[in-house]
């Protein structure tokens, strides 16, 4: 039975072995979606030179859709970049950090929370792991393509994108939100899974040195007291720094019957410049990053503000 | 969650094979049982108790019918000789009413929630025709997953215990077990009492020689899922869906493709049922044997769906051949037409009752009907032609015997699959009919010849990589038919070169399988029968 045993390892062993080799041609050599890269949005920061921005911020859809990098940048000189994209999971999340945070070390990572209502599963996490140890299991679908460079080649990204992470939505289209976020004590809890993500990601901010913020961005259609109520006790039980821009929505000027691209879902540009501004003035007043507009090392995000 | 999931193959099987073999042998036959009802229930949610209401139904019944015949033994024992013919025969009905009373309630069950729809949506038609301004409100019915396939399973095990087959059990929990096991529950095999019920009670331990033959026809079953079944598909939809706008070249491709890839998905599923199953010590029976050998339509039926083919034989076409008017159409049959064709009216009666129920059992649409009535007419033409045939045969000097000749005749029959299959699939009779049309008035190479055959989701990788796996599944089956046992032969060789085997197939499907994003796998395809 023993000896049974020991060859089942062996074989598992071996097979792990084989599937770890096998892995690195499938792996895109570089950051770009024409090199493989599945969500190349999420990880243009990749091709960011090392160590280079302040602020990065994860999510789903309101993520993308709610802060401009390039105003922050223009407002306040911070480098900042989302790396959300629709529908992104907590465990998505927690990949991104571990994947963006190899090459960069910002001050403050912001995820914004819409997603801490939406049960993510219990593969989603495990599948998330076992795609990082076996790429080959991501990019298998590369083996179409596969070159004598993916092979031999070394992985080299050096894709930027140029909005740094951010959907521009240019739409108006107005939702009366008279009966939005209306006053309430009670508390919608979220889900076991998240909380244990969030201490996760805290515990892991903390080791590296960098500050954890919660946001919620403006949304009509998918934010209510009772979520606020439950991400706030939440932050306040672990100590997480938390900004509802849904309660503080009339302060910052968000304008339902304009601020909006598609009825209260997520804000359009003219919401995201709102809650950037509020966003930059915030990093100011904590005084911790410092503005770059005159290092010559940032010279490229000046030159991307004219083109943008 | 299906078979093929991760949520099935890394979580939910592993912690029922640890948690089965964590128990002791009197409870791990409960352990299953409950793993059973846990998988239904993620599946069905409430609609087990569609499955919980025909196991006590059969529990019931059975027992019923055991009383009866125990009375009946009990009778005879003490009774005269010429009263024990009486005695039998009215116990006979007895029994007979309690078989048809379960049997009404089964399937009056499957009826409901499988063909109401079906059912009122044709009698508005009716009532259209006949100008008649009533109409019935057409019911929508969520239908458990398995309820075909363990509808017959309980049909079997009743009338089994009427001919007295087997005892009736008192175990409602083995019961429950042979009707809900969970690698069978989705798409069989239908499974008779005798021969999974006791074992699967057993609760034996798990062998090494279980788990690593169970986990190898796992890997064979899980090859043909995400190697072929789902590469294949968006060119299946795009073609069925959209036959108006391709040429009869294209929906030739698409009926080969579609039985290509029926067959890998329902034998593949099957290998992952029976591979579960050995791996708790339970041998369940084939449900396909080399079907693409068969030299007859009736060959093929005997090869494919194995487990439906012998109930429908079992339970309907003896049941039927045998009746009283039947035996006598025979007789008369044989004096006037003689022993070939005098017989083969009552069997034709029986063969299109057996054809009907197949066509009605695997949906309700017309085109199902259609299917089993094409197999029907196929199956008593060849019948009709077998002597003819023969005859010329016989005058031209035609060897049947040689191998060109039964190459001819498999070809054959894979083409008349091919044409049943397109029915089966369309969407709809009309659809089927309007392809078939199109197919024969508007046949072209074009789409091969200039490679527009390969615009529609499947490319030329994608063809090459199910050429391969088709090409390894042809010399499996060669050496099948040939009497060779491929996982025996394997298993007799050096360690080095089974493991490469085993290694080459799991990296194989990590690579080649279709899954990941952007890639929305397909139900189980029998699930929906």
């Amino acid at each position: 039975m023993k000896e049974k045993i020991i060859k089942v390892i062996v074989f598992f062993l071996i097979l792990i072995l084989l599937m770890i080799i096998i892995s690195y041609p499938f792996i895109p050599k570089n950051n770009s979606k024409e090199s493989g890269m599945h969500d190349s949005d999420v990880y243009g920061i990749l091709g960011e030179p090392e160590n280079s921005i302040d602020v990065i911020i994860y999510g789903d859809s309101e993520s993308i859709t709610s802060f401009i990098p390039l105003k922050m940048w223009d407002e306040y000189g911070y480098t900042s970049y989302i790396c959300g994209t629709a529908g992104q999971s907590m465990p998505a999340v927690c990949k991104a950090i571990l994947k963006t945070t190899k090459t960069q070390k910002p001050k403050y990572i912001v995820l914004e929370v819409n997603n801490m209502y939406v049960h993510s599963g219990v593969t989603a996490p495990l599948a998330k792991i076992v795609n990082t140890v076996f790429p080959v299991i991501e990019y298998h679908d590369r083996w179409k393509e596969l070159k004598s460079e993916d092979i031999f080649g070394k992985i080299n990204y050096t894709e930027t994108v140029n909005d740094k992470g951010y959907h521009y939505m240019g739409a108006v289209t107005p939702i009366d939100a008279s009966d939005y976020m209306i006053y309430s004590d009670d508390v919608q809890e979220i889900a076991i899974e998240h909380r244990v993500y969030l201490r996760l990601i805290k515990k892991y901010c903390i080791s590296k040195g960098i500050e954890l913020i919660l946001i919620s961005a403006p949304n009509t259609k998918n934010w209510t007291y009772q979520k606020h109520n439950g991400l706030d006790k939440f932050c306040k039980e672990t100590e997480i720094e938390y900004i509802d821009f849904n309660i503080i929505a009339k302060e910052i000027g968000i304008d339902w019957s304009h601020d909006t691209g598609d009825l209260g879902e997520h804000v359009n540009i003219y919401g995201a410049q709102k809650v950037t501004s509020y966003l930059g003035n915030y990093f100011y007043n904590k005084g911790k990053i410092i503005n770059h507009k005159n290092d010559s090392k940032y010279n490229e995000w000046n030159k991307i503000k004219v083109d943008y | 969650m299906t078979y093929t999931d991760v949520q099935f193959l890394f979580i939910f099987l592993p912690i029922v094979v640890v948690l089965y073999n964590l128990f002791p042998k009197k409870h791990r036959a409960k352990v299953l049982l409950l793993a059973s009802y846990v998988f239904f229930g993620i599946i069905s949610k409430k609609l087990i108790v569609y499955i919980l209401l025909a196991t006590g139904i059969i529990y019931g019944c059975g027992l019923w019918l055991s009383k009866l015949q125990n009375k009946r033994d009990n009778i005879l024992k003490d009774a005269e000789k010429e009263q024990k013919k009486e005695i039998k025969e009215k116990y006979t009905k007895k029994q007979r009413r309690v078989v048809v009373l379960n049997a009404l309630v089964l399937l009056g069950i499957l009826i409901v929630l499988k063909y109401s729809a079906f059912i009122c949506t044709n009698l508005n038609s009716l009532f259209d025709v006949l100008n008649m301004s009533f109409t019935i409100k057409v019911p929508h019915f969520m239908m458990p997953i398995g309820i075909s396939f363990y509808t017959l399973q309980a049909i079997s095990y009743i009338v089994d215990v009427y001919k007295g087959k087997i005892k009736a059990d008192k175990n409602i929990g083995r019961l429950a077990l042979f009707l809900s096991f969970f690698p069978q529950i989705i798409e069989g095999p239908i499974c008779r009492y005798e021969e999974t019920a006791e074992k699967l009670w057993e609760g034996n331990r798990t062998t090494y020689i279980g788990l690593t033959q169970g986990g190898q026809r796992i890997l064979f079953g899980l090859m043909k899922k995400y190697i072929v079944v789902d590469r294949v598909n968006p060119f299946i939809l795009e073609v069925f869906n959209n036959y108006g706008h391709h040429n009869g070249g294209m929906i030739a491709a698409a009926m080969v493709l579609y039985t290509f890839q029926l067959y890998m998905d329902f034998s593949g599923t099957m290998d992952i049922a029976i591979g579960v199953a050995e791996m708790f010590g339970v041998k369940m029976p084939e449900n396909f044997k080399q079907p693409f050998f068969s030299k007859t339509v009736s060959e093929f039926w005997t090869r494919w769906h194995i487990t439906l083919g012998a109930f429908f034989r079992d339970y309907i076409y003896y049941p039927i051949s045998l009746t009283k008017k039947c035996k006598n159409l025979t007789s008369a049959g044989r004096k006037k037409l003689g022993n070939y064709y005098g017989p083969m009216l009552a069997s034709t009666i029986a063969l299109f009752s057996v054809w009907l129920c197949n066509g009605i059992w695997h949906g309700s649409d017309w085109n199902y009907i259609f299917f089993g009535l094409y197999h029907f007419t196929i199956i008593f033409i060849g019948r009709m032609i077998e002597p003819p045939v023969k005859w010329i045969n016989k005058k031209l000097k035609i060897n049947s015997e040689a191998f060109w000749y039964k190459f001819l005749q498999i070809i054959r029959t894979i083409i008349l699959v091919f044409i049943g299959e397109l029915f089966f699939r369309a969407n709809g009779l009309k659809a089927g009919l309007e392809m078939f049309w199109k197919m024969i008035t508007n046949f072209s190479l074009k789409p091969i010849i200039n490679k527009t055959i390969l615009d529609y989701g499947v490319d030329k990788q994608d063809f090459i990589i199910m050429g391969v796996v088709l090409v390894v599944i042809v010399i499996i089956s060669l050496l099948k038919e040939k009497g060779i046992n491929v996982r025996e032969a394997i298993a007799k060789r050096n360690i080095v070169l089974r493991w490469s085997i085993y290694y080459l197939l799991i990296l194989s499907i990590i690579i080649f399988g279709c899954y990941g994003i952007g890639v929305t796998p397909l139900d189980p395809m029998y699930a929906n029968f």
